[in-house]
């Protein structure tokens, strides 16, 4: 089955699979720049987690503040099981396209005599 | 909301002398405070305190020790910027596509007469951006939001509507005689480019009578 989840959207989830309890907004985006090993703006952690709300793959509550964030509260959010079947769907997808491929790919001699060294 | 630190209160002399040394600790530390209010006019209550939270937290623990003062300034108002610009952007592409139509069809299927077509876009302008203070309004409780979004929609609108009337000009209309003069008849780039900035008065007057019904709304609804 396609997988629906795009690419961004499978980092965020599965940042909260990983975090479980500990799930909140800043967590997330800190966990989605770790695995993407780039800067990740927070608007677009943000509106991801808000669109994955509104697909009913996540849920959140809001829980106590810590002092470090003055005090204000914290959203978290935890894998809805749509969610996860959305995950296990994208993997499964991911699987179906590299079957018989190993990675990381590496040029073959076929291919550097059709297209020449690259 | 707990109180937040201060630096007064810390008692050990070093850490004392360091913040005085550096200006602000990070746990005391506070971001440019325009840009977290903006937060709180443009996101519903719940979520005001919640990303805001979160980027005071990224802010203190991580951005300001990394980068300094200055640096983390500009960082947490472009965090914020990013987010807020989310929430005009629908009505911003409604009112480009308003804009650039208008444009596109003055200029490929002129009217024999601008007055019907006129009254049209003109009233159901008039409408798009009072919609658009209430839905942004009714949605933090503030009729300030529906002023803002209203404002920022247009602009958004008015830039993606340059960028498409600019390349329909350069692609269709400047190698036509015909067109080119017909361009310059209805008012040329006055009416294109100058034209929806001189109406940001009025945008903001529609976006606030909107803000304040949405505004209504909300304390209905929450009634």
């Amino acid at each position: 089955m396609a997988s629906d989840l795009g690419a961004f959207e499978q980092a965020v989830l599965l940042a909260i699979v990983r975090l479980r309890d500990d799930a909140y907004g800043r967590a997330i985006l800190k966990e989605v720049k770790h695995r993407l090993e780039r800067d990740v703006a927070a608007g677009a952690v943000h509106a991801t987690l808000g669109r994955l709300e509104k697909k009913g793959l996540v849920r959140s509550r809001l829980g106590s503040g810590t002092p470090i964030r003055g005090g204000r509260a914290r959203r978290f959010y935890g894998l809805q099981p749509a969610g996860q079947r959305a995950l296990n769907d994208a993997r499964a997808a991911i699987d179906q396209l590299w079957a018989g491929l190993r990675w990381p790919l590496k040029t073959t001699s076929a291919t550097s005599a059709t297209w020449g060294r690259i | 909301m707990a109180p937040e630190n201060n630096v007064s209160d810390v008692s050990n002399m070093g850490t004392h002398m360091t913040a005085d040394l550096t200006g602000r600790s990070s746990d005391s530390a506070q971001p440019p405070r325009w840009a977290a209010a903006l937060l709180a006019w443009i996101f519903p209550p719940d979520d005001a305190e919640t990303v805001g939270g979160d980027l005071l937290e990224e802010y203190r623990d991580a951005v300001l020790p990394a980068r300094g003062e200055r640096q983390a300034d500009v960082w947490f108002v472009r965090q914020v910027a990013g987010l807020i610009w989310r929430a005009p952007v629908g009505w911003g592409l409604v009112i480009a596509a308003f804009i650039a139509g208008r444009f596109v069809l003055d200029t490929l299927a002129p009217p024999a007469s601008y007055s019907q077509r006129s009254f049209f876009t003109t009233w159901s302008s008039i409408l798009l951006y009072l919609l658009a203070g209430a839905w942004a309004a009714r949605r933090t409780g503030r009729a300030l939001t529906g002023t803002l979004v209203a404002v920022c929609a247009h602009v958004v609108g008015w830039s993606l509507s340059v960028v498409v009337t600019g390349a329909i000009f350069v692609g269709v209309i400047r190698n036509d005689p015909a067109m080119l003069n017909l361009f310059r008849e209805t008012g040329g780039w006055g009416e294109q480019w100058l034209l929806p900035l001189m109406l940001l008065p009025v945008v903001l007057v529609l976006g606030s009578l909107g803000g304040v019904a949405g505004r209504s709304l909300a304390k209905r609804s929450r009634a």
